[in-house]
């Protein structure tokens, strides 16, 4: 098992928001997470990557316990994070927000550069861009570039989908199922999406800071209340 | 030449080299405040700090062991360089998340400690070079400024060292800030702390790199604060950091070369106004030094029409 996560639950000061979450991934294997607004999708994901501290509960990646690091260093222990929202660093170029996702002393910082720009190329012909010029597909782009150059084996994903174009968001998913058959494994966090539903194996439905079902994707797109609440689909 | 034009030589020439001085006291403030949004009010405490490090140096290394005085900067760099290591671990790291009220409230405190400190635990503070006039004896003269002549203008000797240190600090720095990891990392933080964070960097680090950096700087503008002056120890914030604050918002917070040119824009209107007969103005109550008003006044119209500086995006870019 790749990550696993047991009875977590976090609070923002008094307010709780995640309420014994149990959760996992297996090693190259893609699973999405599923909510509505305010569900504590992103709650979750932050914790994961240290943002966030938690109360109780344990989070676990490839053996080890994440608890008490810094997010920089859940980031070496091998799990990769894109945020909702990208931020990118404006004032940069598109390079050196690449840059930033590689360790200092990095050997193979020329082949991580590349796997990135055959991964978008659309990416490599704005390198030398701020990043703040870039369109939102474009930002997109490089928030999972920057986020690859840490060269991890899991990558989260929190609401890849929002302001892009469905045929962006194609693309997107495209390089993300790519990245998976490189062998790292996936957990995408999404608000409604059948997409997100197609691509993963398993997913976790989550309502209030609370799993609420989990399964098989196939499974899951086919039970109505799942289509109707989450998919939009009335049958 | 006649007497006008030797004056706005003059004029040009002293502004200039004044300006140097003015960057580097600006400039570690500006890589603090560009970084870590920190203003640190104790950024002119830690000038005079320096100063009077040099001043003690020269007054016990130079006789005894034959040092040129100016080897204390190498000094003031490292020790107020330490103190800002210090002072980050006990003060800033604390509240550093907490807001723009904190850190400033925190380094006003800081600020009046340290003057206290300067003030009575020092002692009346001499001067290096007599001819500043209080303080020091004859015997005491320790370094006696040279002038360069050229013609009927002249340039002081430390006037020229300082400028000199800061054309070539500033761009060092401003190379380290745009081609070396660490630099990157600086100003990745300094946009946006937690992606930097969850990219991957240390953010303790690059926060405690910039503020010993900017620390240290201040150092070495003490150093040759008090080859040029007479130093009190209230003159931190009742001279410098104004100045300061004019160059690096003038310049662009966190923009290191444009803390260069607002040095440079801010040692001209303060020589140029000396140019001017500002008798008159004392009929009104003013001091005849109208250098200050005409300064604040530059400043205050820049920021009507340019808030964010001449240069400035508002964090280092
Ligand atoms: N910094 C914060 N302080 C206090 N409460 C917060 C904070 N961030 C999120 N919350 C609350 O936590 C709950 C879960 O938020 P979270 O962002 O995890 O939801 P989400 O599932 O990612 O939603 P969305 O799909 O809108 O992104 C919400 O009720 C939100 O109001
Ligand atoms: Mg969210």
């Amino acid at each position: 098992m790749s990550l696993s996560i047991n009875s977590l639950s976090t609070s923002y000061a008094n307010l709780q928001v995640l309420w014994d979450v149990s959760l996992h991934v297996d090693k190259g294997e893609v699973v999405s997470l599923i909510g509505a607004n305010g569900a504590g999708k992103s709650t979750l994901l932050k914790s994961i990557m240290a943002i966030i501290r938690y109360r109780n509960g344990s989070i676990v990646f490839e053996g080890q316990s994440l608890k008490g690091l810094y997010p920089h260093q859940v980031v070496a222990r091998g799990i990769a994070y894109v945020p909702e929202g990208r931020r990118l660093f404006p004032s940069m170029s598109v390079e050196e927000n690449l840059r930033m996702g590689a360790p200092r002393k990095c050997e193979d910082l020329d082949s991580r550069l590349d796997s990135v720009f055959s991964l978008f190329p659309a990416v490599n012909a704005r390198k030398k861009q701020s990043a703040s010029t870039l369109s939102g597909g474009e930002q997109q782009m490089v928030a999972i570039g920057r986020a690859l150059m840490t060269k991890p084996r899991m990558l989260l994903l929190d609401e890849l989908s929002f302001g892009l174009s469905p045929k962006v968001f194609e693309r997107v998913l495209d390089a993300i199922e790519e990245t998976n058959h490189l062998g790292v494994s996936i957990l995408l966090a999404e608000q409604n999406s059948e997409r997100a539903l197609e691509v993963s194996k398993r997913a976790y439905i989550m309502e209030n800071g609370r799993i609420s079902s989990e399964g098989k994707s196939q499974e899951l797109i086919n039970d109505s209340r799942v289509r109707e609440a989450y998919l939009g689909i009335v049958d | 030449m006649d007497t006008s034009l030797v004056n706005f030589a003059q004029a040009i020439i002293s502004g200039i080299l004044l300006g140097g001085f003015f960057a580097l006291a600006s400039v570690g403030l500006s890589l603090i405040f560009g970084v870590q949004r920190i203003l640190n009010v104790a950024h002119g405490a830690f000038i005079v700090l320096a100063a009077f490090v040099t001043i003690q140096f020269s007054l016990v290394a130079t006789p005894s062991l034959h040092l040129n005085p100016l080897a204390s900067l190498g000094l003031d760099f490292m020790l107020i360089g330490g103190l800002g290591v210090c002072v980050y671990f006990l003060l800033i790291r604390r509240i550093e998340n907490s807001g723009f009220e904190a850190p400033l409230l925190a380094t006003f405190g800081l600020s009046v400690f340290l003057e206290y400190i300067i003030q009575s635990g020092l002692g009346p503070i001499p001067s290096i070079d007599p001819s500043h006039g209080q303080g020091a004896q004859a015997e005491h003269q320790i370094y006696s400024s040279t002038s360069l002549i050229v013609g009927p203008l002249f340039v002081q000797e430390p006037e020229l060292i300082s400028f000199l240190i800061a054309i070539i600090i500033i761009p060092i720095l401003h190379l380290f800030l745009s081609r070396t990891y660490y630099g990157k990392a600086i100003r990745a933080t300094a946009q946006d702390w937690l992606a930097a964070e969850f990219s991957g960097i240390d953010i303790r680090k690059t926060r405690l790199l910039s503020f010993a950096l900017g620390s240290a700087l201040a150092g070495v503008a003490g150093g040759m604060f008090a080859f040029t002056n007479s130093v009190t120890p209230l003159l931190g914030d009742t001279y410098l950091l104004p100045i300061i604050l004019v160059v690096i918002i003038l310049g662009g917070v966190g923009s290191m070369i444009g803390t260069l040119i607002g040095g440079f824009v801010v040692g001209l209107l303060l020589s140029f106004s000396e140019l001017f007969d500002s008798s008159y103005l004392f009929r009104f109550g003013f001091q005849p030094d109208v250098g200050y008003l005409i300064t604040f006044l530059v400043f205050l119209i820049v920021l009507m029409v340019r808030p964010n500086g001449l240069f400035g995006k508002g964090v280092v870019k």
